[in-house]
């Protein structure tokens, strides 16, 4: 409510108990019963038009990609002979943008006339959650009350995460691009490099001698393959509130994707290694097996807090002895998952691990990129 | 059209009600109908266009006229003159309609009506001088109605944000307020605020019940009920807060003054008085030996100074036996004594109200309890004349009083009753001994005292010039029987309450050889209201002395609350006499000359209505005339193009009307294929100009326009075809 107003009101509701306790007569009691009567009727007006309106909200499907605006429509109805005098829409703003559209503006629906508008929405996180109209303000025709009315039925999305296609990390230095030809070249010293023939993997072009000798040059593998990175994905939800883990595990997915799809255009062998129940071991090697990543991700869901503590325990070291580099990507960083990881890492293979977090403990051992949760994926990776 | 109709009745008419209300002329509430039928006027005429404006003003002179031919001929001019303030106040409310309308559009100026309008109403409540709810109403509905389209105004929205369609939308609920406003009853005198003293009341009466209940008050144990205790006694001071009793309930408006009168007391020790035993019965035949002296006297007055009297006693009883009816004496109820639940619902001068201890199943608080009453009007001549001279109760009479109130014979008998005086003699009039000093101040006080009435009114009057004081200290220790007790109150002090007077009165009355008692109870000023809350400050004690064949009569001795009560009075206020009658004038009966006049009003005159209604016809007549030859003039002066265009036009109304509607969206290729087959034969050929017209720059010739006129007449002269399906909705 308007405190201006209030002041007034209130003001004058002392007036007329001081002119009824001192006066008698029409002028007085009048005034009093106009004081008395008024607010009442104005909350009488507003529920009136919280009773009386009708809101529409539609998007372009339930389906949503972060980041990826989509057309949103509004309607709002007035089906009475009463106008109403002051709606304000509030939408959800924490995890979605409706776009195109005055979030601040008040509108006056005519008697039997409706108020319709085409939007922009975008998430900003993938899962699922309420997006659109969250509330409306209805205030009164002399502006002394304003009620919030909750929509009964607001719009629920599920967010598929954006697919992040970053064309270099920023991570490594002075030369990101060091980490790929550092992993590439931990290969098994014998295995040559040979000229392109047709039919070969395109991953396996090994650019660098290419670039040297000027032709086309290609890894000849002999012997077993590295699985080159292993990247371990935070595997628990570690907050209650929606507004603090959906940004970090937003993160976590659009980290791994990104990484994922990064290492895989680079020629790169990466596996992600999730937890669904039981430990999950993707491959991407090419881009169907990141498609195949996107999809599993889209439909991934955090587990209990200690799901990570529980998936390096239910990691064998074995498997990471081949690696190259490991890299965790978590929402949470500290003695607990420094142990986890350590007892993996038996062969004390490079970590890195990417951290949804700003806060950490600095790690002597371990390599730590604090990402955060603002700003966007590519730009902070 | 609406809209704006509307918007400008809502913000004109409350300036123009508020404008009518102070015009010196014309009874108020008709006064608001004209201006509010002048508003609507010339709002309408506004609103409506130039045909109707000049229908609506020919109707209005026809109806004017047809009431000036209706007075009767030799009255008109009076009549006029008579109801001159009509077309004063029509006259006021069209310039302030006007005023208004000039000002619709500007909020300053609304906002400066509006601001003057509260100035005035401010005016009138610092001045104090009346304004009526017929100038307050409108004032503020006028500031209200300005507010809303000044805050709409003021508002930063989007969509259809209009101030007129906006305040006509939102009016329902505006009008409600104002309505509200209009029928709620607006006292005249400030707000008392009963409800905060009765809860502020009720907090203090039970603080100080705890208080009392915790210090010990030296009453019995009931303290509720103080003024109905089992010992009277005297405190040192009054001061203490009160806390509420009972409730008290009338039948009708109550006297000023309600006793409600609880034990008697008939020994005297010195510091308090000890309960005489409890006797109901023995109020009864009191109330019957009353009763008998009244009517003894009643029998001897004249029969027309019967109601003058005005002493009468009445009761409702609680039970059946015994009904009120037109006598000037009713019954009491039998059943006192022995009813087990009783409901104070009557107002009581005289009687006993028995204290919870005597009621078998006590009274309880909370609990209802009924009395019967009767009131003595002792303040009358002529029941000072019974009193003065009364008459040794003889069985006759006794027997008389009894079968006329419908006692019970064999109960109230005369020699029951003797018995009872013999009692009263026994118990009210013990050897009380008083100083030398005292007998003879109070011999020089009392000479020339006729009678024992005589007597006792001036030990009333003598007790009564002493200081009311509601801490006169405690009695000293001296004082250990009457006669100490009198010199001290008398020649001493001189001052206490209302137990002080009420001992000294009794033991004086006793020492000059009349029966008195010490009474009790409760003393009310009920200011005529018939619910009363008895709170324990009023409760009172008072002495009632017995007049042998009159019966016990109460007393005040207590200064500054005696009070005259007088039946003549209360008829003069109330229009009721004491048995509820109604004794106010009645309206004098029409006369025959006005009965005549009224006749003769009732005549009609049939040639009154033959001119109006000639005239209307003619205009009537001529509006259709002047329309057509309009009409005609108007088309003669278009193109052939504009012409083509209106004969068209008028045919798809023609069609139209005959339930062949061309729809929104139908082309008229599409309409005349649909109807082709309901009309006859070359009916729709102007579809094809019609088209022509509309969709190209082609020239309308004028075989054209003719051709469309040959349609428009075939259209016209079409009869109305009930075959004819309506395709369209």
């Amino acid at each position: 409510m308007n405190r201006r107003n209030l002041l007034i009101l209130i003001i004058l509701f002392v007036l007329a108990l001081a002119g009824i306790s001192f006066r008698g007569g029409p002028v007085p009691y009048i005034f009093f019963f106009l004081v008395l009567l008024v607010p009442a009727v104005c909350m009488l007006y507003i529920l009136f038009v919280i009773a009386s309106v009708r809101i529409y909200q539609r998007s372009d499907g339930r389906d949503m990609v972060c980041s990826r605006p989509s057309d949103f429509y509004i309607t709002l109805t007035n089906e009475t002979p009463i106008s109403f005098s002051a709606v304000r829409i509030i939408f959800y703003s924490s995890f979605s943008q409706v776009t195109d559209i005055d979030d601040g503006a008040v509108y006056e629906l005519a008697p039997h006339s409706s108020l319709t508008r085409r939007t922009r929405l975008m998430c900003r996180y993938r899962g699922e959650y309420l997006v659109g109209i969250k509330e409306l303000v209805i205030s009164d025709f002399l502006g002394l009350f304003s009620v919030r009315y909750r929509i009964k039925e607001p719009l629920s999305v599920i967010v598929a995460p954006a697919n992040i296609k970053p064309e270099r990390l920023r991570h490594g230095g002075e030369h990101p691009d060091a980490d790929r030809d550092s992993i590439s070249r931990r290969t098994h010293p014998d295995i040559p490099v040979r000229e392109y023939a047709e039919g070969d993997d395109a991953h396996l072009i090994h650019w660098k001698a290419s670039a040297a000798s000027g032709r086309l040059m290609v890894r000849e593998l002999t012997g077993s393959e590295k699985s080159g990175i292993a990247v371990i994905m935070e595997a628990g939800r570690h907050s209650e509130k929606s507004e603090e883990y959906l940004p970090a595990e937003n993160r976590v997915v659009e980290t791994v994707l990104a990484l994922s799809f990064y290492y895989m255009q680079n020629g790169v062998p990466i596996d992600v290694i999730c937890r669904k129940n039981t430990p999950l071991r993707i491959p991407v090697r090419s881009p169907g097996d990141h498609m195949r990543l996107y999809e599993t991700m889209r439909g991934y869901s955090f587990g209990d807090e200690d799901d990570t503590l529980r998936l390096f325990e239910e990691l064998s070291h074995d498997l990471f002895g081949s690696c190259s580099i490991i890299m965790p990507v978590l929402i949470r960083y500290g003695a607990a998952e420094h142990d986890g990881i350590c007892r993996i890492n038996a062969d004390r293979v490079p970590v890195r691990v990417y951290l949804a977090d700003d806060a950490y403990t600095a790690d002597e051992d371990i390599e730590v990129v604090a990402l955060g949760t603002s700003g966007r994926t590519e730009d902070v990776l | 059209m609406i809209t704006g109709l509307f918007y400008d009745i809502l913000i004109i008419m409350p300036a123009v009600l508020a404008v009518s209300s102070l015009l010196p002329f014309g009874p108020g509430p008709a006064r608001g109908g004209i201006a509010a039928a002048s508003v609507l006027y010339i709002m309408v005429m506004k609103h409506v266009k130039l045909r109707e404006r000049v229908l609506i003003a020919g109707i209005t002179a026809i109806v004017l006229l047809a009431a000036f031919l209706y007075l009767p001929e030799g009255g008109r001019m009076e009549t006029l003159t008579e109801n001159a303030w009509i077309g004063k106040t029509a006259s006021a409310s069209a310039a302030a309609a006007f005023i208004c309308l000039l000002s619709k559009r500007s909020m300053r100026i609304r906002a400066g009506i509006a601001a003057l309008g509260l100035a005035a109403l401010i005016y009138f409540l610092i001045s104090g001088r009346a304004v009526g709810r017929d100038f307050v109403v409108p004032v503020f509905a006028y500031v209200l109605i300005t507010l809303c389209d000044i805050m709409q105004m003021l508002s930063d929205k989007e969509g259809d944000t209009r101030p007129e369609r906006h305040l006509v939308s939102i009016s329902p609920f505006v009008i409600a307020v104002i309505i509200a406003v209009s029928f709620i009853s607006v006292p005249d005198r400030p707000y008392g605020w009963g409800f905060v003293k009765t809860i502020s009341e009720a907090v203090k009466s039970t603080a100080a019940r705890i208080s009392d209940s915790l210090s010990g008050n030296g009453w019995d144990s009931d303290a509720p009920f103080i003024g109905f205790s089992d010992r009277a006694g005297f405190r040192g001071s009054l001061t203490g807060a009160g806390y509420k009793v009972m409730d008290v309930l009338s039948a009708k408006e109550s006297e000023p003054y309600l006793y409600l009168a609880g034990k008697v007391y008939d020994r005297f020790d010195g510091h308090g008085w000890e309960p005489a035993e409890d006797d109901v019965g023995a109020r009864d035949f009191d109330t019957i030996e009353t009763a008998a002296a009244v009517m003894r006297a009643s029998q001897e007055e004249k029969q027309d100074q019967k109601a003058a009297a005005g002493t009468e006693i009445s009761a409702e009883p609680e039970t059946s036996a015994g009904a009120v009816d037109n006598r000037d004496v009713y019954q009491i109820p039998k059943e006192l004594a022995a009813a087990d639940s009783l409901t104070i619902e009557q107002d009581i001068m005289k009687g006993d109200f028995l204290p919870a201890k005597c009621i078998p199943g006590s009274l309880k608080e909370g609990r209802r309890a009924e009395v019967s009453y009767f009131r003595l009007n002792t303040g009358l001549e002529d029941f000072v004349r019974i009193l003065n001279s009364p008459e040794t109760m003889d069985p006759d009479s006794w027997n008389g009083a009894v079968s006329a109130l419908g006692a019970d014979a064999g109960k109230y008998s005369y020699e029951g009753f003797l018995n009872c005086r013999e009692k009263i003699y026994d118990e009210y009039l013990p050897e009380t001994d008083i100083s030398e000093k005292l007998k003879a101040f109070m011999d020089e006080e009392l000479s020339g005292a006729k009678t024992d009435y005589e007597k006792l009114l001036r030990i009333e009057s003598l007790l009564g010039s002493y200081t009311y004081s509601e801490r006169p200290g405690a009695l000293p220790e001296s004082v250990t029987g009457a006669s100490d007790y009198l010199d001290y109150l008398i020649f001493d002090k001189k001052e206490g309450y209302c137990s002080h007077f009420a001992t000294a009165f009794v033991l004086l009355a006793r020492a000059y050889g009349i029966p008195a008692r010490y009474v009790q109870g409760y003393r009310i000023e009920t200011q005529g209201a018939r619910h009363i809350e008895v709170l324990s400050t009023y409760a009172h004690a008072w002495p009632e002395a017995y007049i042998d064949g009159v019966g016990f009569i109460a007393f005040e001795p207590t200064p500054g609350m005696k009070g005259i009560f007088s039946a003549r009075a209360w008829t003069a206020r109330t229009g009721e006499g004491l048995n509820g009658k109604d004794h106010s004038p009645k309206a004098d009966p029409e006369g025959a000359d006005a009965m005549e006049a009224a006749d003769e009003a009732k005549k009609i005159g049939w040639g009154r209505f033959a001119v109006p209604a000639a005239v209307a016809a003619a205009f009537t007549l001529l509006i259709f005339v002047a329309d057509f030859v309009l009409k005609k003039r108007r088309y003669k002066r278009l193109d052939d193009r504009g012409k083509a265009e209106w004969l068209c036009r008028r045919c798809m109304a023609l069609l139209s009307r005959r339930g062949l509607r061309r729809d929104a969206s139908e082309t008229l290729c599409e309409y005349r294929d649909r109807t082709e087959g309901m009309v006859p034969a070359g009916t729709l050929d102007f579809c094809g100009i019609y088209e022509k017209m509309l969709y190209s720059d082609n020239p309308v010739t004028e075989d054209d326009r003719k051709n469309l006129e040959d349609n428009f007449e075939r259209i016209r002269k079409m009869p109305r075809n009930p075959h004819i399906h309506i395709a369209n909705k």
